[in-house]
């Protein structure tokens, strides 16, 4: 399966995983409202979760970012406390929401023939960081929610073929 | 369904799903817990509680030592032998899911889930350890 198909199953598990993770684990109705190659979402990152995706063909970098509004608002629905500001009590919920999306998605992906293998992710804090490297395609999915707007940023690339 | 006393060691790496596991065992009546952040952690809690533990629940995918990790470890560990011990995955693989079974898991939880996944799950796996015990 070539890169662009394999990209298109991506993010249609994926759109369907954070659909799935929202309602089940927050109780939270989602929908990716537009995907692109320009950031169509206004608000500014607070938060981001980010980790790599492997396989023995393919590499990318999955991230999801949200303003400090809607993480808060998750991060209520889905342990029951509330807090005014992002912490350290609270910020690895944003790692948790995207483990939670790529292990809907990736045993998916994988039935495709792949083998993508877990991944951890990890938590940036900041205002705008930029999460996913520079020099890849990146794709911007806006999703919005109950609880407010949030963005998926995919990367995928074929792996350097070694040497023969 | 469990003795509502019962202890329940609770690991995994992120805060988050701790709180999360620990509130939906709240909902469903328990009332003693202890946490670990990674399996290594976790035996050391198992092992400080001294016999006090009545149920794991555990992550699958931590650093240092995975929860399918420490699941061999407590099955091979005959003072922890018919301990109940259920895995929280984000992982639906087959062949996970097969190594787990082999490993000897009490029953599993695939993320996302809600209380109600858990208690039906936590009924099965008491199930089953009263069906060995009879």
């Amino acid at each position: 399966m070539d890169l662009k198909s394999t990209a298109g199953n991506f993010l249609s598990y994926l759109s369907e995983a954070v659909q799935h993770a929202l309602n089940t684990q927050m109780a939270c109705e989602s929908r990716v409202s537009a995907v692109s190659l320009k950031r169509q979402a206004t608000f500014a990152t607070d938060i981001a979760a980010v980790l790599q995706m492997t396989s023995s063909r393919y590499s990318g970098t999955l991230a999801m970012v949200f303003p400090a509004s809607s993480f808060l608002n998750l991060y209520a629905a889905m342990v029951g406390e509330t807090f005014a500001e992002i912490n350290a009590e609270n910020s690895d919920a944003a790692g948790e929401i995207i483990n939670i999306v790529y292990g809907v998605a990736r045993p998916k992906i994988n039935k495709l023939g792949h083998d993508f293998t877990p991944a951890l992710p990890s938590v940036l804090k900041g205002r705008d960081i930029a999460v996913c490297p520079a020099g890849t395609p990146l794709l911007y999915l806006l999703c919005e929610s109950k609880a407010g707007p949030f963005e998926l940023q995919f990367t995928l690339k074929e792996k350097a073929k070694a040497a023969a | 369904m469990f003795d509502l006393n019962t202890k329940i060691l609770v690991i995994d790496d992120m805060v988050t799903m701790r709180k999360i596991v620990t509130k939906a065992c709240k909902d469903l009546g328990f009332t003693q817990f202890v946490d670990a952040a990674d399996g290594a952690l976790g035996w050391q809690a198992l092992n400080d509680a001294k016999g006090t533990v009545g149920l794991v629940i555990s992550d699958w995918n931590m650093p240092n030592c995975t929860g399918l990790e420490l699941l061999k470890r407590v099955r091979g560990d005959k003072r922890y032998a018919g301990l109940p011990f259920v895995l929280v995955t984000a992982e639906a693989e087959q062949t996970q899911i097969v190594d787990a079974i082999k490993a000897g898991v009490s029953g599993y939880v695939v993320k996302p889930f809600t209380a109600e996944t858990l208690k039906t799950m936590l009924e099965a796996a008491h199930k089953k350890l009263m069906g060995k015990a009879a």
